[in-house]
């Protein structure tokens, strides 16, 4: 009786194979993955460039024309004793104002940070559009500078602000300008310096320019 | 025949090759991954330069309203250019406080023009901005359309529809009068140093209201609240060189300039006596002057019988000017007799950049008659219309269009029914007065990202 020729792969032929194999598919894996991971990371920070450009943008455009500063700034960045503030309120200069018919002639712009009460959601840039009155803001509807006072009664009071929503009545509504801000500073007088720091996935873009403001 | 499947050595081949294929792939991931990872370093680093550049330029801007170096220098005459034939420039480095730097320069083309070069470097990134700034000079009319600086002489309209002011103001340094069915539109003040008077029948509308004795508006330059009257203060007349020696003035300037191709009394330069002036119009009614020229007359000109005259640049006249008195003029030269309307065309040579003065200028009366074109535009001026006494037209068939401004003693405009328009144009009066006040604001012009 004769045994037909074997035409199978011996343990060890497999067992080679295998390994090869799964080496190779590991190798291209791995460079998958990466090549996925710088992908997503470009596309973060072309998201962390987007969102630092529309902000800078929108700042810089309205303190260019800003008649008044509200917010007292340093006249330099480094100063412990008077750091530079993470927000900014200055007077509209555009006009005619897009409240035009609320009747004021003073109308103030506020950037901030808010910070959610989610802490997986990214804090934001906020825009408050307001006015500032003596009565409560419900009831409001004679509008005064930032920096009035008036007495009653020999005792001093002063203005608050009142937020305007988009439709220009009176409430809060605000305004998401740009998300993925951690840090903003402002400085200078005249000369306004304007830093700021994105992050997102622990990708960081730090940007700072200045602004001249014309009317300032 | 072997077959292929059963040829020793074939796996093997096969292995290779499919390995081959994995190793290509593992590669092009790998270098997918290494460029997407440079193109966000580089996209990173690109907009943190640029917003550096940017900086530099708002600091130029910054230093030209409040350095007194750059402020002084930006438009001093003298240095612009140097005796030497250049241009003011400067430049400086500064932003390391940003995190990076920018170098800024600014050069100048001309006094009060110039251009501002940002460049920022951040880490491999460079960025350069580029833009153009110039102050305007300032019209010593402000935006007064009509300026009669006679301290007692009035603006006078009458029996004129409609009397159109663009873009500007009406201002007399004593009355303003509208009668006899005039309709005057402003697009924004009426100013009187005393009373506007506007009779029945007749119109003054004023779009941003009116500023004399007895009334006020909130747009007044000295409103104040409260306050039922708000007539301005009397401004001087400004003045003009006519004739000194300075080689700025307009005698100098004609004198230097090349008349040759139209005289032909073997003088070359632009001054005219009244004689030669009309031995030149006489045997051409239809006369266009050198371009880009100052005419200067030493006596009267008569614009009249069928004369057209065309001009890019200045009249200037020491006399009177006179515009369409005649319908007929005679003389012992042929054709003997001419017969007809007349008009004056005044355009502004070159671009507004290049400064040049235009319009037509006397030391004493400007006078439109009768004669003055009929159902055209007799009167075109682009330039500023000046008078040391009198401008006054009357002429039943005649429109006028000035595109500038008018300052004389005393206007007085009447049975104007074609209409008159007046636009502003502060520059070409600033160019014509050779203004050497420069605004405060600064103007950007144009802007340009350059790599």
């Amino acid at each position: 009786m004769k045994f037909s020729i074997s035409k199978g792969f011996t343990l060890t032929e497999l067992l080679v194979t295998t390994i090869i194999f799964v080496i190779v598919v590991g190798t291209i894996y791995s460079a998958q993955v990466l090549s996925q991971k710088a992908y997503r990371q470009g596309e973060t920070t072309t998201e962390l460039a987007q969102n630092g450009r529309v902000i800078l943008e929108r700042i810089v455009r309205e303190i260019r024309q800003a008649n008044e500063m509200v917010t007292s700034l340093p006249q330099v960045s480094d100063n412990p004793d008077n750091p530079p503030p993470s927000e900014i309120e200055f007077e509209d200069g555009h006009t005619p104002f897009v409240c035009q018919q609320l009747g004021s002639d003073h109308y103030y712009i506020r950037y901030y940070i808010y910070t959610p009460t989610d802490p997986q959601q990214p804090k934001e840039l906020r825009r408050q559009y307001r006015v500032y009155c003596f009565d409560d803001c419900g009831v409001c509807n004679t509008f005064f500078r930032w920096n009035d006072i008036r007495i009653v009664d020999s005792i001093e009071k002063e203005t608050h602000p009142c937020n305007l929503k988009k439709d220009c009545t009176l409430g809060e509504e605000e305004d998401i300008v740009g998300e993925y801000l951690t840090d903003l500073k402002f400085w200078g007088s005249g000369l306004i310096n304007i830093s700021l720091t994105l992050i997102k996935n622990n990708k960081q873009i730090d940007l700072s320019t200045q602004v001249f403001g014309r009317n300032l | 025949m072997i077959k292929i499947s059963e040829q020793k050595g074939i796996v093997i081949i096969i292995a290779f090759a499919v390995l081959g294929v994995l190793v290509l792939l593992s590669i092009y991931f790998i270098s997918f991954a290494i460029t997407e990872s440079k193109i966000s370093e580089s996209h990173k680093i690109a907009t943190r330069t640029y917003y550096l550049a940017e900086a530099g330029i708002n600091e130029a801007i910054w230093k030209l309203k409040n350095d007194d170096v750059w402020k002084n220098n930006f438009i001093d005459e003298n240095l612009n250019p140097d005796p030497q034939g250049k241009y003011w420039s400067d430049s400086f480095i500064a932003g390391s406080v940003l995190g990076g730097s920018y170098t800024v320069t600014i050069q100048n083309s001309a006094c009060a023009m110039g251009e501002i070069t940002s460049t920022a470097t951040f880490e491999t990134a460079q960025r350069v901005v580029k833009t153009k700034v110039f102050k305007g000079q300032i019209s010593p009319l402000e935006d007064y359309i009509i300026f009669t600086g006679g301290p007692s002489e009035n603006i006078y309209i009458s029996s004129t529809n409609p009397l159109n002011i663009h873009n500007g103001s009406l201002f007399s340094n004593n009355n303003i009068n509208i009668k006899d069915l005039s309709v005057v539109n402003v697009d924004n003040l009426a100013l009187a140093h005393n009373n506007i008077n506007v009779s029945f029948l007749s119109q003054l509308n004023a779009a941003n209201g009116r500023c004399a004795k007895g009334e006020c508006s909130v747009n007044c330059p000295d409103y104040m609240e409260g306050c039922s009257e708000c007539p301005p203060a009397q401004k001087p007349m400004p003045s003009i060189d006519f004739d000194s020696s300075d080689p700025n003035s307009y005698l100098e300037m004609a004198k230097n300039d090349n008349c040759s191709s139209v005289r032909t009394d073997g003088k070359t330069n632009c001054v005219f006596t009244p004689g030669e002036f009309e031995n030149l119009m006489w045997p051409n009614p239809d006369l266009t002057l050198p371009a880009d020229t100052v005419i200067y007359v030493t006596g009267d000109v008569n614009i009249r019988a069928d004369q057209i005259l065309r001009l890019e640049g200045v009249l200037v006249a020491d006399r009177d000017i006179n515009l369409g008195k005649d319908y007929y003029w005679t003389s012992k030269k042929p054709p003997y007799l001419r017969l007809g309307f007349s008009q004056l065309i005044i355009d502004r040579p070159g671009s507004p950049e290049e400064n040049k003065p235009a319009g037509i200028l006397t030391k004493r009366k400007i006078n439109g008659g009768g004669w003055f074109g009929f159902g055209v535009e007799s009167l075109d001026v682009h330039g500023l219309v000046y008078a040391g006494d009198e401008m006054s037209f009357s002429s039943v068939g005649a429109s006028m269009t000035i595109n500038g401004g008018i300052a004389v003693r005393k206007f007085t405009l009447s049975s104007m029914w074609y209409g008159v328009d007046i636009w502003l144009d502060s520059d070409v009066i600033a160019d014509t007065f050779k203004s050497s006040a420069y605004s405060p604001v600064i103007t950007i012009d144009h802007w340009e990202e350059t790599y």
